[in-house]
């Protein structure tokens, strides 16, 4: 190979590195341990359900060797908080333990455990649960290696490589904002829309009933779903012990591009999809039923679907939300969206308006929406010696005018 | 000479502890011709230029000794769960217990590896008739009159119901790193784990258990709270089958 050539594939190699990782709501920022948990929202702290109106967010990271990743998030009581670790594998070849602390964000104590935890209630050895959030504060949220049962990064996950990973949070309330339309929604046609970047929809599923919802996604666009039952009159979820349930999710042609059945917790079901552009729809059923048409004897039981996606906002399309962008919606404020999935148009109203730039404010990867990689201030090579030849000249010319 | 002297001393402290109420044996070694590692990036306690898992050179506590990737060529690997179905009262179908004679000749070990590869499901199990005996090339199984027939190779203990389920206060557990299963689930796994030009390229590739979780770490009697963290279930009173699960690392190994 000539020089020239390993030059070239040195280019390309350190391009492909450069790549930024998929949009998501919140990037996780390294360190981000017990002591120093990242921000859900990135812009600060501030009450989840004000900021995530829909309920849901999608959060991406990235689990080293010896690495141990926590987010925090302020709750109210009487939420139902619900979390779910989403990995490209299913969770064949990666085990990981989630636990949901209740503490303030500089607490690091490896003695005090969780409120609650979880190992492999998601799909294959990955971890999903419900958690009802019993006080009001700052709750948060750490994701390890399943061995690691005090929080310290002390597992043997990410051996080969590091672990990219999706985190689903979401938040459900006694009076969901968002739920079913039946009997509108038994048909796949007219299911319930859900806004970009997913939401939480609360509905109930009877023997012979299909639940059917939809979401415009833009390619690539990663979405997570994940079914929660939900216990009568109490905001808690018995994890799938009794209920079992089918997922599907179909592309715009209607064929389906992801299905589930036990993903878990229980017999739950989950899923994680990277689509092509379009409308897709999601169907909730029993596990019974192969062809989603209602044959099956699942229910009655009220549940939670959490559906979580990259959303909009991302308008330059470099992997990441931040001032450049919030700047582009703001500049198209009045202008009709160009389509379903215009990232100008966060909240899918098929207008961008100053609602939308200020939503996507608070989506911003970083505090202040900073770029996700600061430019370091680069000189122009010269020393400013350069400068005393101009100025040398003008002083000549001031002497041989006296 | 000075790390062999270690080793010695380090296997002949082994042997010395205290008696266990269930003693599977010595730490099990690593397959011939399989290097290890540390999972902390330490040497062993052997010092240096020793190898994890040979001779009892174990790793510091916490670590685990897992298979070199440098020096092994890894062709696959799977995570699966590992259960042990142990039942001592094999009755007839309508029987509740077994009362014959055979009784305890009939005990029964079964072995169920699930995992699953490339999206797909996969579960592989055999039923074990241990004998009596043991292997008496390594240890012979200290079987009395009154224990069933449940004499695993390289075991000195058989593996009976007591002794497959963990108690507060034990103070060894189940051996099964480096465990072998015999020739049908081995070729099983084997085939399941491998694409068709890796099974034949490598037709006695090794198929090795790197790492078992599940089963309580360190020394010491057991506390409540590893305990907790088990996942097994007691059925040596009621005539049922006692059961235990174990999440396992399966490598498969260029020979």
């Amino acid at each position: 190979m000539t020089r020239r050539a390993r030059q070239f594939l040195l280019l390309v190699g350190l391009a492909l590195a450069a790549l930024p990782a998929a949009a998501a709501v919140v990037a996780e920022s390294e360190p981000n341990g017990r002591g120093a948990p990242d921000p859900v929202p990135a812009t600060g702290l501030a009450p989840f359900a004000s900021v995530y109106p829909n309920g849901s967010v999608l959060v991406s990271g990235t689990l080293a060797p010896g690495d141990v990743d926590f987010y925090s998030l302020q709750l109210s009581a009487g939420q139902l908080l619900l979390v779910g670790v989403f990995d490209a594998q299913g969770g064949e070849l990666n085990d990981a333990r989630v636990g949901v602390f209740f503490e303030a964000p500089s607490a690091n104590d490896p003695n005090d455990p969780p409120e609650a935890e979880n190992d492999d209630g998601g799909p294959g050895f990955l971890s999903r649960l419900a958690v009802p959030v019993a006080q009001s504060g700052t709750w948060k949220i750490g994701v390890t290696g399943f061995r690691d049962v005090s929080y310290t990064g002390d597992h043997l996950e990410a051996r080969g490589a590091s672990i990219p990973y999706r985190l689903a949070v979401a938040v459900t309330t006694a009076s969901p904002p968002r739920s079913e339309t039946e009997p509108a929604n038994d048909s796949a046609a007219t299911g319930d829309l859900l806004p970009p970047g997913g939401a939480v929809l609360r509905g109930a599923l009877a023997p012979g009933d299909v639940d059917w919802s939809a979401l415009e996604l833009a390619a690539g666009e990663d979405v997570t779903v994940s079914l929660f039952d939900l216990r009568a009159g109490v905001l808690e979820s018995p994890a799938g012990e009794l209920t079992d349930t089918r997922l599907q999710l179909q592309d715009g042609s209607t064929a389906p591009v992801a299905s589930n059945d036990d993903g878990g917790p229980g017999f739950l079901s989950n899923a994680l999809h990277s689509p092509a552009a379009g409308r897709h729809r999601i169907g909730v059923s029993g596990h019974r039923d192969f062809d989603f048409d209602g044959d099956h004897l699942t229910g009655p039981v009220d549940y939670a679907l959490v559906v979580a996606s990259e959303g909009r906002c991302d308008v330059n399309g470099d992997g990441f939300i931040d001032q450049s962008d919030v700047d582009a919606v703001f500049a198209a404020r009045g202008q009709a969206a160009s389509g379903p999935t215009d990232p100008r148009d966060n909240d899918g109203s098929g207008a961008i308006d100053v609602l939308d730039s200020r939503a996507c404010a608070l989506q911003c990867g970083k505090p202040r929406c900073q770029a996700q990689v600061v430019a370091p201030t680069v000189g122009c090579g010269l020393l400013g010696l350069e400068l005393l030849v101009p100025l040398w000249l003008v002083r000549l010319r001031r002497q041989r005018r006296t | 000479m000075i790390a062999r002297t270690l080793v010695v001393l380090a296997l002949a402290a082994g042997l010395a502890q205290s008696a266990a109420a269930f003693s599977p044996g010595p730490p099990r070694p690593i397959p011939p011709n399989v290097t290890g590692v540390c999972s902390d990036g330490q040497d062993p306690q052997g010092g240096p230029g020793t190898f994890c898992g040979v001779a009892a050179n174990a790793c510091n506590p916490g670590a685990v000794c897992l298979v070199d990737p440098a020096a092994e060529t890894i062709l696959s690997t799977a995570r699966g769960v590992l259960t042990l179905i142990v039942d001592e009262d094999v009755a007839a179908f309508l029987a509740d217990t077994d009362t014959s004679p055979g009784r305890l000749d009939n005990a029964r070990l079964t072995v169920l590896f699930e995992l699953t590869k490339g999206g797909t499901p996969v579960a592989v199990a055999e039923t074990f008739q241990l004998d009596r005996l043991g292997d008496p090339n390594i240890v012979e199984c200290e079987i009395a009159d009154e224990e069933s027939s449940l004499c695993v190779p390289t075991w000195r203990q058989p593996i009976t119901e007591t002794n497959l389920i963990a108690n507060l206060g034990d103070v060894q557990e189940l051996g099964l790193q480096w465990a072998g299963v015999n020739a049908n689930l081995t070729n099983a796994l084997r085939a399941a784990l491998l694409t068709p030009e890796q099974l034949v390229a490598n037709p006695s590739a090794l198929v090795l258990l790197e790492v078992v979780d599940g089963v309580r770490e360190g020394f010491g009697p057991i506390t409540a709270d590893e305990l907790a963290r088990l996942d097994q279930f007691d059925h040596s009173g009621d005539g049922l089958a006692s059961v235990r699960r174990l999440k396992v690392t399966i490598q498969v190994v260029a020979p």
